[in-house]
């Protein structure tokens, strides 16, 4: 606590919100450095995982292409269904699909 | 103003007011500290962080 003595020369109205912007500030630009630089978060945030999800799916039907439904739209609804579609050789697209079917227990379907 | 010889200068605090306020201003840092580390679990847990 010998610290404490700083305010002893730093008055508190000037040094505790400088303090506190200084921590805000370095936060904050933290965060704008590794959504900029990292490769892993702007990928989470554009959902590049539900591709990842696609390739699991891929070796297990062996089907010529696989849709993948963005979670949270049920695959009963015959409503049109958003996804990505991956084929074999990995090339992705954004898809709005009217008539699908299921593969039983997983959210992708198979375009035979 | 009445003259205090407890106060010290430039700041005007006396010896105890400034460590009364410097815990305040240690705690409030640890609290900081630990909503970063559950922040940070919470992010590898959940994103594709370290893969």
């Amino acid at each position: 606590m010998n610290n404490a003595k700083l305010w002893l020369v730093v008055k508190p109205t000037v040094g505790v919100p400088l303090f506190l912007t200084a921590v805000a500030v370095s936060s904050f630009a933290t965060h704008v450095a590794v959504m900029k630089y990292s490769k892993w978060l702007p990928e989470f945030y554009a959902g590049a995982v539900i591709e990842k999800q696609a390739d699991v799916a891929l070796n297990s039907t062996g089907s010529n292409a696989v849709v993948v439904f963005d979670n949270g739209l049920s695959l009963a609804s015959n409503g049109a269904q958003q996804g990505v579609v991956v084929l074999p050789d990995g090339r992705t697209a954004r898809v709005v699909f009217e008539d699908q079917n299921m593969i039983d227990g997983t959210k992708t379907a198979s375009l035979k | 103003m009445n003259y205090d010889p407890d106060k010290v200068w430039p700041s005007g605090l006396t010896i105890g007011e400034a460590e009364e306020l410097h815990r305040h201003i240690i705690d409030g840092t640890r609290v900081f500290g630990f909503i970063a580390i559950v922040a940070h679990i919470l992010a590898y847990v959940y994103t594709p962080w370290f893969g």
